[in-house]
């Protein structure tokens, strides 16, 4: 096997971020992850399918960092409701810097359906290669991706109509 | 299924490209005849725009060092370093326990004094204070001290002869170093006892020299474990043991330090 290309990594490395940031809607939280899939992608370099696509190995590896990250930060946020009674709400979306415009009704959106429309419209990867990085059948894949434009689509409406505030710097962490 | 309109899958696919031209030409024809659909599309299309637009050159956005393939792999390496760092103190810690282990048996065992302490007891018990009583050896030999933990027989007095200290050591060191005849460099054999060790009997034979100095051979068995000496020597208070290995047996002479006749007792028992 060959070793990993740093210059091929290097490449790919600010479209994991952006994958990052478009799940965890938090930049410090992105890298994390990112720091994360780049250690285990250098660490199992090896298991590697020499055919495959490095993007969609890499998106799918940060991926499956994210879930697993979100069923530890699910398991503890119970354990806190345990003690303090009151449900732990995720990182505000006032925290994204990097993200050009705020759009809330995307980020309202669940993780699953914002990965998917990622990929497909942002990434421009194929439902093939879709369906492998989420690890989700063909089927799944098409359902989703139609009950995610959906969603956003009634989202971006409800915002329209509740009158947009205007825009205004975003703050900076 | 109407087989004269695209399915749902269709219409993601000819937005998102992934249809063969055949195919995307009739979902575009049906579309055309479709308004209300087209419309559809094209919101989710606008909204595909926007999501890309959002996201945007990524490149651009801060660099983040620690992020580098080089940066993780160097901190991968430390790791392993940390790691193996951190096996090698465990793995010295446990030496340092069992050596530690060991080094304590040693020293908490019985068996922790000196190298032959026994032989400079014996030689103090026996010979140290004759002139102090004015009592020779072979009558104080027959005094038996029951506070010694070493019990020991009566003498053999010297003068009933080599023949009957010939005996004791057949008897008892069958492969051991007789004790040599030095009458010859002015040394007589003053005493001679069999003494009782952990692991067996022992002997002692004090020469005496014209001056009335005296010096002791001492054997007896190996120490627990069957533990064989390092010859050496040292200086016990106002004597000095010279200690040895040879055969079945450890041996020792113990005499005063400046006494000349020792060294040579030492060499003629080392070369016997």
């Amino acid at each position: 096997m060959n070793p990993p290309d740093d210059d091929q990594l290097r490449e790919i490395l600010p479209r994991l971020r952006r994958f990052a940031v478009s799940l965890t809607h938090d930049p410090s939280d992105a890298d994390d992850l990112v720091q994360a899939t780049m250690e285990k992608a250098i660490g199992h370099w090896q298991r590697r399918r020499p055919d495959g696509d490095l993007r969609a190995w890499l998106f799918s590896i940060l991926y499956r960092q994210f879930l697993d990250g979100r069923r530890r930060a699910g398991r503890y946020a119970r354990l806190l409701q345990l003690f303090t009674s009151e449900p732990q709400t995720s990182a505000s979306a006032e925290d994204i810097v990097v993200v050009n415009a705020s759009w809330d009704a995307f980020d309202q959106l669940p993780p699953e359906q914002r990965a998917l429309l990622m990929l497909v419209s942002v990434e421009g990867l194929s439902y093939r290669e879709v369906s492998e990085t989420l690890d989700i059948p063909m089927g799944t894949v098409m359902s989703r991706l139609s009950r995610a434009r959906r969603s956003l689509r009634e989202l971006d409406e409800g915002e329209s109509r509740e009158k947009r505030p205007a825009p205004s710097l975003r703050r900076l962490k | 299924m109407n087989p004269n309109q695209p399915t749902e899958q269709d219409l993601h696919a000819y937005l998102d490209d992934q249809l063969d031209a055949e195919r995307r030409q009739w979902v575009a024809a049906w579309l055309q005849a479709n308004p209300e659909r087209a419309a559809e599309l094209e919101a989710w299309r606008r909204d595909a725009q926007h999501l890309r637009a959002r996201y945007a050159n990524p490149e651009q956005w801060p660099a983040n060092p620690a992020l580098d393939p080089a940066a993780i792999r160097r901190r991968q390496r430390a790791g392993q370093r940390r790691w193996l760092a951190t096996a090698a103190m465990l793995v010295m810690a446990l030496g340092i326990g069992l050596t530690g282990g060991w080094t304590m048996r040693d020293m908490t065992s019985p068996d922790s004094p000196p190298p032959m302490a026994d032989a400079v007891q014996a030689y103090r018990l026996f010979t140290a204070d004759v002139s102090l009583d004015g009592h020779d050896a072979i009558d104080k030999g027959h005094i038996v001290d029951a506070n010694d933990a070493t019990a020991t027989t009566a003498p053999v007095p010297a003068s009933h002869g080599r023949e009957q200290i010939a005996r004791l050591f057949r008897a008892h060191f069958s492969d051991g170093i007789m004790p040599p005849d030095l009458s010859a460099a002015g040394l007589e054999m003053t005493d001679a006892r069999l003494l009782a060790t952990d692991q067996g009997p022992a002997a002692m034979v004090v020469y005496r020299d014209q001056s009335g100095r005296q010096m002791m051979m001492y054997i007896r068995p190996p120490g627990a474990g069957h533990h064989m000496l390092e010859p050496g020597k040292r200086v016990d208070g106002k004597l000095m043991a010279q200690y040895w290995s040879k055969g079945n047996y450890n041996y020792a002479i113990v005499s005063q330090p400046d006494d000349p006749n020792a060294a040579m007792l030492e060499q003629m028992l080392r070369e016997s």
